[in-house]
């Protein structure tokens, strides 16, 4: 029992842990060294599903540290840059759930899947045109056609480059 | 007992503090992603409800329901920066032409301490390279020295002759000064770094040094 922890999520759900993976966030690891591992840790950010994709996480690298991920990515297929099992555990089709994923990581400060998750969606804008980034993560175009302008103009050397 | 509860109040209030944010208010179900909420946004809004109102209710729900598949929720601009972190900077610069919210944390980057703790000119090309010197070296410290090293060479000779690194300390800003790790070496065909007297005094009076 001393080696489990209970962690509750927003949505109500109780998940016990071990301690061993549970502290691969740097936020519960502060929270047991504080208070110890007694005590159900309230996540009141992370929602059940989630918590569960986290800690498959965390098992996947119980023994090892991630290496860091190269910066900028090399190639937008995810499996050159990283480990194959990490590729597999972020290949996720629903953006929805990357993206809380990414706010779960961040939340509990795991610096490494945040990083794995960031980098994933950097792999859907890396290459794409500012159309085609809006098509994919469905976001509404609020710039005026004078801010556009503006904005092409000062990115010249961007366009030069590429 | 008593420690959960005062943990638990701790995380809620925590919690209800981050939903009242305004980075982190999420909008009418029907809005998207990403921007923040000013004035204008709203009425945006508005406008975008009364237009609803007057069009074909199926056309609504056809609409409504393929926006709430897509829907996506809202990232802090903390959080974009680290997307932008593994995109080249001409890829950051097409990412500012997607919406204002994406455009402003690209300009953000710019004056960013965490976004550039680690520099390496090896990440950049020539143009990249001279645009981040000129938008970033009147805020970052460390980027005005690089700035300063570089300056009276051409920036391409510097890029195929030189690899320099810096890296900020991470507690940097909170501690309010900087302390600056430089790693300068050349590459592998050439065998010296072109450093004046001036450039190491200015580098070596307030920071530590790694010197290949």
């Amino acid at each position: 029992m001393e080696n489990k922890v209970k962690l509750s999520t927003q949505d109500g759900v109780i998940i016990e842990v071990d301690k061993e993976v549970a502290c691969k966030s740097h936020l519960i690891n502060t929270i047991i060294d504080d208070t110890g591992s007694e005590e159900e840790i309230p996540l009141p950010n992370v929602k059940s599903s989630i918590l569960k994709k986290v800690i498959q996480y965390c098992e996947l690298h119980r023994n090892d540290t991630p290496p860091e991920i190269e910066k900028p990515l090399r190639s937008n297929n995810l499996s050159d840059c990283v480990e194959q099992k990490d590729a597999e555990f972020i290949d996720i089709p629903n953006l929805e759930e990357l993206f809380d994923i990414i706010l779960a990581a961040n939340y509990l400060d795991i610096k490494s899947l945040l990083d794995l998750s960031c980098a994933k969606v950097a792999t859907y804008i890396k290459g794409k045109t500012p159309e085609e980034i809006r098509k994919t993560f469905n976001i509404q175009n609020d710039l005026t056609q004078e801010e556009e302008q503006q904005i092409r103009e000062e990115n010249k050397w961007a366009e030069e480059t590429s | 007992m008593q420690k959960q509860t005062q943990l638990t109040k701790f995380f809620s209030k925590k919690a209800q503090e981050q939903q009242q944010s305004p980075i982190r208010t999420k909008f009418n179900s029907d809005l998207f992603f990403c921007t923040p909420p000013t004035q204008e946004i709203q009425c945006k809004t508005e406008n975008y409800i009364n237009k609803k109102k007057g069009s074909n209710n199926l056309d609504n729900w056809i609409r409504k329901s393929s926006l709430q598949q897509k829907k996506w929720p809202f990232l802090p601009k903390n959080l974009i920066y680290q997307i932008y972190k593994f995109l080249q900077l001409r890829e950051c610069a097409t990412c500012s032409q997607v919406c204002k919210f994406w455009m402003i944390c690209y300009n953000d980057i710019y004056f960013s301490y965490s976004f550039f703790r680690e520099f390496e000119t090896s990440r950049f090309n020539e143009k990249e390279l001279a645009t981040v010197l000129k938008r970033s070296s009147k805020q970052l410290k460390h980027i005005k020295k690089v700035r300063e090293m570089i300056k009276g060479q051409k920036i391409s000779s510097f890029l195929e002759k030189t690899e320099l690194r810096t890296m900020l300390s991470d507690n940097s800003q909170q501690q309010g000064s900087l302390l600056e790790l430089f790693k300068l070496e050349p590459k592998k065909q050439y065998t010296s770094v072109f450093l004046t007297d001036k450039d190491l005094n200015s580098i070596c009076t307030i920071n530590n040094i790694y010197y290949n």
